[in-house]
């Protein structure tokens, strides 16, 4: 099966988990965090909903936590930035946004719990 | 292609008519979707296929005069754009794995609730998998969910041909260690751990340390809280 073409190679779109969880997100070196929920996230974006919703183009941080180490008191969290790409114009149920964004820099960040 | 106005045009294949009904009256109340045909049999399911080219083909496993997989079998190459869902009561791994490689890009019991039948269909409709109660973003994701409850983590980390120095590096990538401080902690250079995370990298797929890491939890491959 040809997938590609002379001119255009063809390039395998980036896996999508979809990983629900909660997420704090606002703009890149703003002061105000919001709240929402992720819903799907791959190596080049991330899904997500929330009550704030930001224009296109928005320069944007991500954070949510990966995963909690067994018999540990720590935890890793993926925090992301990069920009607003899409953004759903119709409320879902409850009044969230859906947004899209780019991950542009990401890092693993090992935090104590509190 | 769906006719935009029809919506999803689905054929059902089911030897119970009475299944065949209640199925037929609920996806027909459903926006979005329609029942284009009916059939009672693997080998009249076959022929409405072949004629009608359904967008979405809902076939039961155990049926008379040519089963679901021998159906999926016969179909093959002819009807590669129609997305087959098995409809089943009970199904072994091993007839789920071949399903898959026979083409079906869903299967669906028959005690799930409708809501979840319509979601495989719209997972299906849209290029992904679904096997049992979740969707699969390609064939090879929909292969490797395909794992009991009862595996040990360590039995995952295996089946991806992880070594044990390997598996202990993924555990401190996803733990957020840099590659300074895994080696530091395994008593390597900082050049082994960078080899041993690329040799990692290419044997589950990912490019880069994020989709590992979403990788590996996704596929419960360390151990977590």
């Amino acid at each position: 099966m040809h997938l590609g073409s002379d001119d255009l190679p063809f390039i395998p779109r980036a896996t999508r988990f979809q990983m629900p969880a909660p997420v704090r997100y606002r703009r890149t070196g703003g002061d105000v965090w919001h709240e929402g929920t992720l819903e799907n996230i791959s190596r080049s974006g991330a899904f997500f909903r929330g009550f704030h919703r930001f224009e296109l183009t928005t320069s944007v941080e991500l954070v949510f936590e990966l995963q909690r180490a067994a018999g540990e008191d720590s935890a890793t969290f993926v925090v992301c930035e990069g920009s607003i790409v899409r953004t759903t114009d119709d409320p879902a149920d409850g009044g969230s946004r859906a947004m899209a964004m780019t991950i542009e820099r990401y890092q693993l960040e090992r935090r104590k719990l509190a | 292609m769906a006719n935009r106005r029809a919506g999803v045009r689905i054929v059902i294949a089911d030897d119970h008519p009475i299944f065949r009904e209640g199925l037929k009256r609920l996806l027909d109340a459903e926006a979005g979707f329609t029942v284009v045909g009916e059939a009672e049999d693997g080998r009249h399911a076959a022929e409405m296929t072949r004629a009608l080219k359904p967008d979405v083909l809902l076939l039961d496993v155990a049926m008379p005069r040519l089963a679901g997989l021998d159906t999926l079998r016969d179909l093959g190459e002819q009807c590669a754009a129609v997305r087959t869902i098995l409809l089943t009561a009970a199904i072994e791994k091993a007839e789920v794995v071949t399903a898959l490689q026979l083409g079906a890009r869903g299967i669906v019991f028959k005690e799930a609730a409708t809501q979840l039948l319509f979601k495989s269909i719209q997972c299906v409709m849209a290029g992904e998998y679904w096997v049992g109660r979740e969707s699969a973003t390609d064939l090879v994701d929909a292969l490797r969910n395909l794992t009991s409850h009862g595996l040990e983590t360590q039995g995952r980390k295996s089946r991806f041909g992880l070594t044990k120095r390997e598996q202990e590096i993924l555990s401190a990538v996803i733990g957020g260690y840099t590659n300074k401080e895994i080696a530091r902690q395994l008593t390597l250079s900082e050049d082994t751990v960078k080899h041993h995370i690329t040799n990692i990298f290419n044997k589950v797929g990912v490019s880069n340390r994020l989709e590992l890491a979403l990788f590996a939890v996704h596929h419960r491959l360390v151990e977590s809280a």
